[in-house]
């Protein structure tokens, strides 16, 4: 069974109303590739109208299937991609305007830094971006390497670093402007259940600092323990949207298999019963 | 200018880090003591061949580290995905673009500093002759052709995707231009009608790199140039520069990034 | 879980990887010792076996040889040199033109005007970043004094490497070591290129000018009777337009010098009246007969109206340059 609009809009443990990130009707195409899809040119449809606010000081979690959209919204809210209709903002800003990133923090999927920089040039490098005052700088790389652990390994190249690390450091750039707002892709996506750990404590640190988090994952065990919200986005639209408790139908125990039912797994359980769920949609 | 000058440090950080610089220069030092050593007729004051082999070295170490630099900091930075999460940063992709034309540029800089430094050495060392006026017009000359050659490799970095094939376009491109600049009015006017025109347009279009290899006056101890003409010359490459740069620029701002 | 499952194969012990490695590097130092005096004969057999251009490029190591004499060329004009691109019109005045085979004596004195007049603003302004003017090392050059020749000497001993046949790398590189004083050097550069090219009257009659320049007439004299002799054997049977009639000239001219310097007049006259039928202006060496006869000095050793005198260009290096007595190598061909 699916879900053509988001079953529940409510908005709980939200310091104000004020959204500090937004989307309105937000369409994403891409041209298609020749020769692809039986040679259609009809482009291919990532992001189908998405509406979407998420408000100071939650922490909101982005789920969805493989190719369900999350990676393209968050790349039309970093102003990589450009929406093909509809609005983005991040703090009443547009997208396209770069100030929009001033009080953001993002850390990707994987850790994709200059490997030949230690942790502290790649620290201050990214400070100089957000231009941070050189008074304030080299203590501000301090404190975030402080936070994340690194202290240690400040001045090795980040080639030398263990996976779990890396993953640290590009925590620590997310952290070096002391954004509002974290966007974060798949954080624990590859670490270890320790690493999971940290993230998931650090998620609610930030949280309890007032921060806003908008993360996507995979892990909805997790989601379900550090978020107030969550969307479920699949085939480009929201399928769902509020609290994790407000989403789960009479009898269902887990987000997960709330999650299963709104993209519609169960309808297809059937037939394809012997592949796994997050395989489904991709 | 920060943000420009942060992209750039990066820049300079990685060629100082990477081994490429090092082995040319140490190459073109070999290559020249090797050939400083040989004996000719036992006249220690023949100068002219080391200076032209030294400089020759130079110039070729240039155009391979000012090419393959900046021929690889956006495509690089594509694949490696590193452009994800500084693009994610209040930076605009004009910003990007000139933080690496400045990195380049001054990694051209001052890897042309050390060439330079290393040539006035042993010319001086063989004449016992220091004309560091005509030394640096030579420098700097060669540092606004590394200029407009780093801009024209950014702008092909954003229209090619493989770093091998962008290389090896500009590199015909800087080197015809080099060789035949300086003639192709001559061959225009003989070869005539479209072909004469299409000819005579990339004359005047081209920009002509090869005012800015004055090897030759150095080689020969000419006397140096007019001031006027440098400054003229820094006007050309700024003006070529700045246009491969705006067009670059334009091209990156309306690139996707997956 | 055991220790043992934490143990190496026992594969990978180093004992026996590091006694293979030993056997085989002893086999190897046998393997030298056995083919080391072989290989040695068969280098020592190989008449290039110590040139490493020659083990390098092989034979075709003679495609480059012109390259680098003509370089020699354009070192000689400071820089100052016409590419295949350069509108033959546009330098007949200069003596590069003569050179370059394109013109004949056309020299007006208006050498600087060698790249034409200026097309448009591209080429004028281009023209302040190469040479432009035409120079010469030995005189005009912009560092004239202090043997600046001596600069084009490496490229004419890279040029006889690449092609030890290209007999006017040693005749040329010679004359210019004769003229900064190093006879020794000189002399020794002749002789090589007399090895590769044994019997050769230009460089018998340049062997000749070293041994008079250092005061050793007689001997200069025996080395150009052995020219004189070559030149007949080589080009004596000639029609008179192949015959390289410069090279004779400045053989008998200076036979008769050595002569005259021996004190043996007849002999010099004799060398003279040998040279007439030879030049292509024989009055100027019946007007020298009559001042030998008159008992004036016998001291320019150059025939007169030299230019006139060349009739085959290719091998034409000398001293027809419009009174200057520097030979340098001719100009690329278009």
């Amino acid at each position: 069974m699916g879900f053509s609009t988001p079953i529940a809009i409510t908005m709980t443990n939200c310091a104000s109303i004020e959204p500090i990130l937004s989307t309105e009707n937000l369409r994403v195409e891409y041209a298609a590739l020749s020769g692809s899809a039986g040679n259609s040119r009809e482009p291919k449809v990532a992001l189908k109208g998405l509406s979407l606010s998420v408000y100071r000081g939650e922490v909101f979690g982005f789920l969805g299937p493989n190719g369900a959209g999350k990676t393209t919204t968050m790349n039309v809210l970093l102003g990589f991609t450009s929406a093909t209709s509809g609005k983005a903002s991040l703090f009443g800003t547009d997208v396209r305007q770069p100030i929009s990133r001033q009080r953001i923090g993002y850390l990707p999927e994987l850790t994709y830094y200059y490997k030949f920089l230690t942790a502290e040039e790649l620290l201050r490098f990214y400070a100089k971006i957000f231009n941070i005052p050189k008074a304030q700088r080299e203590e501000r790389i301090r404190q975030v390497l402080h936070r994340v652990d690194l202290e240690h390994a400040a001045r090795r190249p980040i080639r030398t670093y263990s996976k779990g690390m890396q993953q640290r450091i590009g925590i620590a750039q997310a952290l070096i402007n002391d954004p509002d707002l974290l966007i974060l892709d798949e954080p624990t996506s590859g670490l270890d259940p320790v690493g999971r750990m940290e993230v998931r404590h650090l998620i609610q640190r930030l949280k309890q600092e007032g921060k806003t988090v908008f993360f996507s994952s995979h892990e909805l065990g997790e989601v379900e323990t550090v978020c107030d919200r969550v969307g479920i986005l699949a085939q480009g639209e929201l399928k769902a949207l509020g609290p994790v408790q407000e989403l789960l139908a009479p009898g269902e125990r887990s987000l997960e298999q709330a999650f299963l039912r709104i993209i519609g797994y169960q309808a297809q359980e059937e037939t394809l019963c012997k592949k796994s769920p997050l395989s489904l949609a991709s | 200018m920060q943000k420009i000058s942060a992209v750039a440090g990066v820049v300079i950080l990685e060629m100082i880090r990477r081994k490429d610089v090092y082995v040319l220069f140490f190459l073109t030092a070999l290559i020249t003591l090797v050939l400083g050593s040989v004996d000719l007729f036992g006249d220690a004051k023949i100068a002219r061949y080391l200076k032209e082999v030294c400089l020759t070295l130079m110039w070729m170490s240039s155009v391979i580290i000012a090419v393959f630099t900046a021929a690889r900091q956006i495509p690089v930075e594509r694949e490696s995905r590193t452009l994800f999460p500084l693009l994610a940063k209040p930076i605009t992709r004009s910003e990007v673009m000139l933080g690496k034309f400045l990195g380049c540029w001054l990694a051209c800089c001052i890897s042309l500093a050390a060439f330079y430094l290393l040539f006035a050495l042993i010319s001086g060392i063989r004449e016992q002759h220091w004309p560091l006026a005509n030394y640096f017009q030579a420098f700097w000359l060669h540092c606004l052709f590394s200029g407009i050659v780093v801009a024209l490799t950014l702008l092909g970095s954003v229209w090619f995707t493989a770093v091998s094939s962008n290389a090896t376009i500009v590199l015909s491109c800087v080197v015809g231009m080099l060789l035949l600049g300086r003639h192709l009015h001559k061959v225009a006017v003989k070869a005539g009608g479209i072909a004469g025109h299409f000819l005579d347009g990339l004359y005047f279009s081209l920009p002509h790199l090869e005012w800015f290899d004055v090897r030759d006056l150095i080689i020969h101890n000419w006397p140096r140039m007019d001031w006027t003409i440098v400054g003229q010359d820094t006007l050309y490459a700024c003006a070529y520069a700045g246009c491969f740069l705006a067009l670059a620029c334009w091209r990156f701002r309306r690139q996707p990034i997956h | 879980m055991s220790s043992s499952a934490k143990a190496p194969p026992p594969t990978s012990s180093p004992v026996p990887l590091l006694g293979i490695a030993g056997l085989l590097l002893t086999v190897s130092l046998l393997t030298a010792l056995r083919l080391h005096p072989v290989h040695y004969e068969i280098q020592a057999r190989r008449p290039d076996a110590d040139d490493l251009l020659a083990r390098l490029l092989g034979d075709g190591r003679r495609l480059f040889a012109n390259h680098f004499y003509v370089k020699a060329d354009a070192y000689f004009h400071s820089g100052f040199y016409p590419t295949i691109f350069d509108d033959r019109q546009s330098h007949q005045t200069a003596h590069i033109a003569e050179d370059a085979g394109l013109a004949e004596g056309k020299n007006t004195g208006d050498e600087e005007q060698f790249l034409g007049t200026v097309a448009n603003w591209v080429d004028g302004h281009g023209r302040n970043h190469f040479p432009s003017v035409h120079t010469h090392l030995d005189n005009d050059a912009p560092e004239a004094a202090g043997g600046a020749e001596r600069e084009i000497l490496p490229w004419l001993t890279l040029s006889s490497k690449l092609d030890p046949n290209l007999v006017e790398n040693y005749s040329v590189g010679a004359f210019w070591l004769r003229k900064l004083g190093k006879y020794a050097e000189a002399e020794h550069f002749v002789r090589k290129g007399l090895e590769a090219n044994p019997g050769n009257p230009e460089l018998l009659f340049e062997l000749g000018r070293c041994r008079l320049d250092l005061k050793d007439t007689l001997r200069a004299r025996n080395i150009w009777e052995m020219a004189w002799e070559a030149w007949k054997k080589r080009d004596g049977s000639k029609d008179a337009a192949e015959q390289n009639r410069f090279t004779v000239n400045q053989i008998l001219m200076h036979l008769a010098l050595a002569e005259f310097r021996l004190h043996k007049q007849e002999d010099c006259l004799r060398w003279l009246e040998v040279a007439v039928p030879l030049s292509v202006s024989p009055e100027a060496i019946r007007k020298r007969i009559s001042e030998v006869k008159a008992g004036q000095p016998f001291e320019a050793i150059d025939p007169p109206n030299a230019a006139g005198e060349a009739s085959d260009h290719d091998h034409d290096h000398s001293a027809h340059d419009h009174g200057h007595d520097h030979p340098h190598p001719p100009a690329a061909k278009p």
